[in-house]
């Protein structure tokens, strides 16, 4: 077990910024969060989970272009690492093995 | 910046720029102005709303600035040394600290405890939501020898006013409260029997103008109905029980003197406890006029009615009272119109302003004795404060070389004074964080204690916001110059080993202490004084003799006769004499009239106390017939006078020559047939009036009962109640309710003590402190004196020398200032002592000998050391 936990919240934000390819910074996250996952959060939670995870090692940053939309500020876009990766998959594995034990009586 | 951008980001752009990290910055800006246009089709509110929503939201742990590390905040870094730093030279000199903590917090709780009480006693009715407008109408009567003031006025003024007046918002007149006995019956058969003492007439314009909370009822009808009571959630609960509900209330039948039905129309929250007229009950005005038609219709009468007008227009109040005074001639006889006016007195000023008398059963704290206390707290802290400021400079010499290495190292002056505020502050904080608890805990033992004045105090978050505001201007004020003291030193001095000699405001610390003991002995010396006045109230002979003499009331007089029989058959029942009051008036109350002779004009009456007592009364009281006789036996209709030597002296006469003199007072004419000696009718603070004793069957409202033995109390219950079973017994010592009458000088005097002994302890405890300081400072002179043959008594004076002479000095300054004070304080009585030189040597001494025992006890330890221990290490 690796000493890196990941968070319901965490991997659902990792999944949107595989999801979103290039163009995955902090609003963006969370529009995609709201459509995609029906999950409506402010966006300083979706800053304070990408740093975290960024802290993790699961992502990493580089700031894109500026615009006027956004005041002449950078967007600073995450993309994921290898590591962050095989954290999802071993995470969905995990579900999927979990799952196929359950007899499927048991979830009517 | 964009300056097209709107003032919402750029604001937020601005707060988050001082708050978070800055390399989060720019993608959290980022965010919030893409977010912002994309929002731009919702409406300008809703943009606002989610904008503020969000850029608050990012103030999340992650992205805040951390205090320490950051360029701009390496102050913060030297705050956390000069804390650690200040606490630990506050535990190493624990005794200083601990004196200047003990000094400060109790200076303080004090402080904060009088700051609640000054806040309480001027807050009397402010909660109304006219009180600003509100006006109390007070009576000026011009008499030929004196003016007297009223804050009752005749019961017909209200209803005239407020026909004839528009520019009254709202009128309204009130009666009373006065003590009326109340039953209910449950409705399962059980009877409630009560007497309520403030049971106060209203009418139905006294809800508008003063705001209760109604818990059922309609306060804009209420009191329509002859019949209609109001009455608070207390007297609610006694009648229905506890858990009753309110509007259940309504409609129920109270009795009144078991003979009228009164219903309740209203039930209000129990009465504020800072309001003037106290209502625990209150009845419509149209049922008191129903039953009192003659004093509610009389102009000339002034009894217990207090009218109340709400102005449209502060600013005319002046114009309005000049109006009254041409009106009241409509109204008042041609007599009263000339000697009574009219004015308005402030709601918020019958508290505190004593010319007009408090509102009936209430009572006041004039302005001046209210300043006078905070006064005194403030003293009392000045006193902490100076205890603070001499321990403080006098250890700064011990701290000359950390001072002096912080220097050498590269510390600033600037840096220095602040490590010394801190420190100091840190101190000063401890101290008012212990005043407020120990406020907290004592607030309750000062309401109880003085409960006589129904005093409720609390401690509110304001007050404790006030105590930090103080602490944080005390700490400043008292470590500003200690501070810039030690911050002075000469690094090269205080590091060389002979710099430590001298001690730096020795002077200020000698101005200082003179300047304690001088408000110490105005302490005492006033205490003293007022203890000796009060004594002198206590102890002087009033004329009459009160000893063991028991008052009860007699609800109707024609059980008396059976009741007086019946308690002649106690062998412990010495005497029984019937009447309307004790010798001396209590609790403000007393009878009126106005003599002169038959011949005279009315307008020449002279004013007078009328007492109706019966043939054994002046026995009774031991009062002395001076001439002529005692009343032979009681009758129904007054035919005789007995007078005081007074007010035959105000005729002219001679005692003897008054006997067999006519004589008209308000009520009817009669003879002269016996004088006695003057009294005191009323309480020492006051002169005594002339007197005109009565013998007649109205207004025999007491008994007086001269028992051998107070058990017999019991007794006199038993038959009172079977004499009287639809009442209420209750009684009273004549000594008690005489001693009731000096409760608000009994109370200055306890002030004063306790504040004298509060001050002589924080006093003696920073004498205490100082010359702990100085036998520190002088070991090793005293070693060497030792070792040259001095021996330990030359170096007691050595040391107490100083002191005496500051404490000397200090007395020769304060007896000017208590002699100013306390001869106006005294100038205050009719019957005052002399003020005398023992009172302040008395003063003088004590505060003498309990400094100098402080300062004997400290230096003998000091000056007994064996002078070898002290020299050795050189």
């Amino acid at each position: 077990m690796s000493k890196e936990h990941l968070g319901e919240f965490e991997e659902l934000v990792l999944l949107m910024i595989m999801l979103l390819k290039e163009e995955a910074y902090g609003l963006a996250i969370r529009e995609a969060l709201k459509t995609h996952a029906n999950r409506v959060v402010a966006i300083g939670a979706v800053h304070g989970t990408v740093n975290r995870l960024e802290k993790k090692g699961f992502i990493e940053s580089h700031f894109g272009e500026a615009s006027d939309l956004r005041g002449g500020r950078r967007k600073r876009l995450f993309t994921i690492t290898a590591e962050g990766k095989t954290i999802l998959e071993k995470s969905r594995d995990a579900k999927v093995s979990l799952w196929g034990k359950i007899p499927e009586l048991s979830i009517q | 910046m964009n300056d097209s951008q709107p003032g919402i980001l750029r604001f937020f752009d601005k707060v988050l720029k001082w708050s978070v990290k800055g390399d989060l910055f720019e993608e959290i800006s980022g965010d919030l102005y893409e977010y912002y246009y994309a929002l731009s089709e919702k409406p300008k509110w809703k943009r606002t709303l989610f904008i503020w929503y969000h850029a608050l939201n990012f103030l999340r742990p992650f992205a805040i600035k951390k205090l320490e590390g950051t360029q701009k905040l390496n102050y913060y870094g030297m705050l956390k040394h000069n804390m650690k730093i200040g606490w630990r030279s506050i535990l190493r000199k624990k005794s200083s600290s601990l004196i200047n903590i003990i000094g400060l917090s109790t200076a303080a709780a004090v402080c904060l405890l009088t700051l609640i009480f000054y806040q309480y006693e001027t807050s009397f009715d402010h909660h109304h939501k006219l009180s600003d407008q509100t006006y109390r109408v007070v009576q000026t009567t011009q008499r030929p020898e004196t003016e007297l003031y009223w804050g009752t006025t005749a019961y017909p003024l209200a209803a005239a006013l407020r026909d004839d007046f528009p520019d009254f918002e709202q009128v309204t007149q009130t009666a009373g409260p006065m003590n009326r006995l109340f039953s209910y019956t449950r409705a399962n058969g059980k009877r409630v029997l009560f007497e309520e003492q403030y049971v106060l007439f209203v009418d139905s314009f006294y809800p508008k103008t003063f705001d209760f909370e109604w818990l059922a009822g309609n306060p804009n009808s209420a009191l329509d109905e002859v019949d209609a009571v109001i009455i608070t959630e207390k007297i609610a609960e006694k009648c229905f029980g506890k858990g009753f509900d309110p509007s259940d209330a309504i409609g129920e039948i109270l009795m009144l003197n078991n003979k009228d039905q009164l219903v309740v129309k209203g039930v209000i929250r129990n009465n504020k406890p800072n309001i003037n007229l106290k209502a625990n009950m209150m009845v419509s005005y149209k049922f008191f006029k129903k039953h009192n038609p003659y004093p509610s219709g009389n102009w000339s009468g002034n009894y217990r009615g207090t009218t109340f007008v709400v102005l449209n227009d502060e600013t005319q109040k002046g114009n309005i009272e000049v109006k009254i005074n041409d009106w009241k001639s409509k109204y008042l006889n041609e007599e009263d119109n000339k000697i009574i006016s009219y004015s308005l007195q402030p709601l918020h000023e019958i508290h505190t302003e004593t010319k007009y008398g408090s509102t009936p059963q209430g009572y006041q704290i004039p302005k001046r004795t209210l300043n006078a206390s905070l006064l005194v707290a403030a003293f009392i802290l000045l006193i902490a404060i100076i205890n603070f400021i001499n321990l403080v400079t006098a250890n700064a010499s011990v701290r000359s070389k950390e001072v002096g290495i912080r220097k050498v190292i590269g510390g600033g002056k600037s840096v220095i004074v602040s490590q010394f505020i801190i420190e100091n502050t840190l101190l000063v904080g401890i101290a008012f964080t212990l005043a407020i608890g120990l406020s907290y805990f004592t607030i309750d033992f000062i309401n109880d204690f003085l409960t006589i004045i129904n005093l409720n105090l609390t401690i509110g978050l304001a007050d404790i916001l006030i105590a930090f505001a103080f602490c944080l201007i005390i700490a400043l004020l008292a470590t500003v110059y200690p501070s810039i003291i030690l911050s002075s030193f000469n690094p090269l001095k205080a590091l060389s080993n002979k710099g430590t000699g001298s001690v730096k405001g020795a002077g200020l610390r000698k101005g200082l202490t003179f300047f304690q003991f001088m408000i110490v002995q105005v302490f005492v010396i006033a205490a003293i004084i007022v203890g000796v006045q009060l004594n002198y109230f206590n102890s002087k002979s009033l004329g009459f003799n009160s000893e063991k003499i028991v008052s009860v009331s007699i609800p109707s007089f024609d059980g008396t006769q059976v009741f007086v029989n019946r308690l002649f058959e106690n062998s412990d029942v010495q005497q029984i004499s019937v009447g309307s009051g004790p010798p001396m008036a209590v609790e403000n109350f007393s009878l009126g009239t106005r003599y002169r002779e038959p011949h005279q004009e009315v307008n020449a009456g002279m004013g007078a106390e009328m007492k109706i007592i019966d043939s054994i009364y002046l026995d009774l009281y031991d009062i002395p017939l001076i001439a002529g006789r005692n009343f032979r036996e009681n009758k129904p209709r007054f035919d005789e006078f007995i007078i005081t030597r007074q007010l035959a002296a105000s005729m002219n006469w001679n005692p003897e020559d008054a006997v067999g003199k006519r004589l008209t007072i308000n009520e009817g004419e009669a003879t002269i047939v016996g004088v006695v000696e003057d009294f005191n009718n009323h309480s020492l603070q006051y002169d005594m009036t002339p007197v005109v004793f009565m013998n007649w069957h109205a207004f025999q409202w007491k008994a007086f009962i001269k028992v051998s033995s107070f058990s017999t109390i019991v007794d006199i219950e038993q038959i009172w109640r079977e004499q009287f079973p639809d009442n209420i017994f209750s009684y009273n010592f004549v000594d008690d309710s005489i001693e009731k009458e000096y409760v608000i000088e009994n109370l200055i005097f306890t002030g004063f003590k306790f504040f004298s002994i509060l001050v002589i302890i924080i006093a003696c405890l920073g004498l205490f402190g100082l010359v702990a300081f100085i036998s520190v400072q002088k070991t090793k002179e005293i070693g060497i004196r030792k070792v040259l043959g001095a021996t330990v008594s030359e170096i007691l004076i050595l040391f107490n020398k100083q002191f005496s002479l500051l404490i000397l000095l200090a007395f020769v300054a304060a007896v000017p200032v208590v002699w100013y004070f306390m001869s106006q304080w005294l100038a205050t009585f009719n019957h005052q002592i002399p003020l005398s030189p023992w009172m302040f040597i008395v003063g003088g001494v004590v505060t003498f000998i309990l400094g100098s025992t402080v300062a004997i006890l400290k230096s003998y330890k000091a000056a007994t050391v064996n002078p070898v221990e002290i020299l050795k290490d050189e």
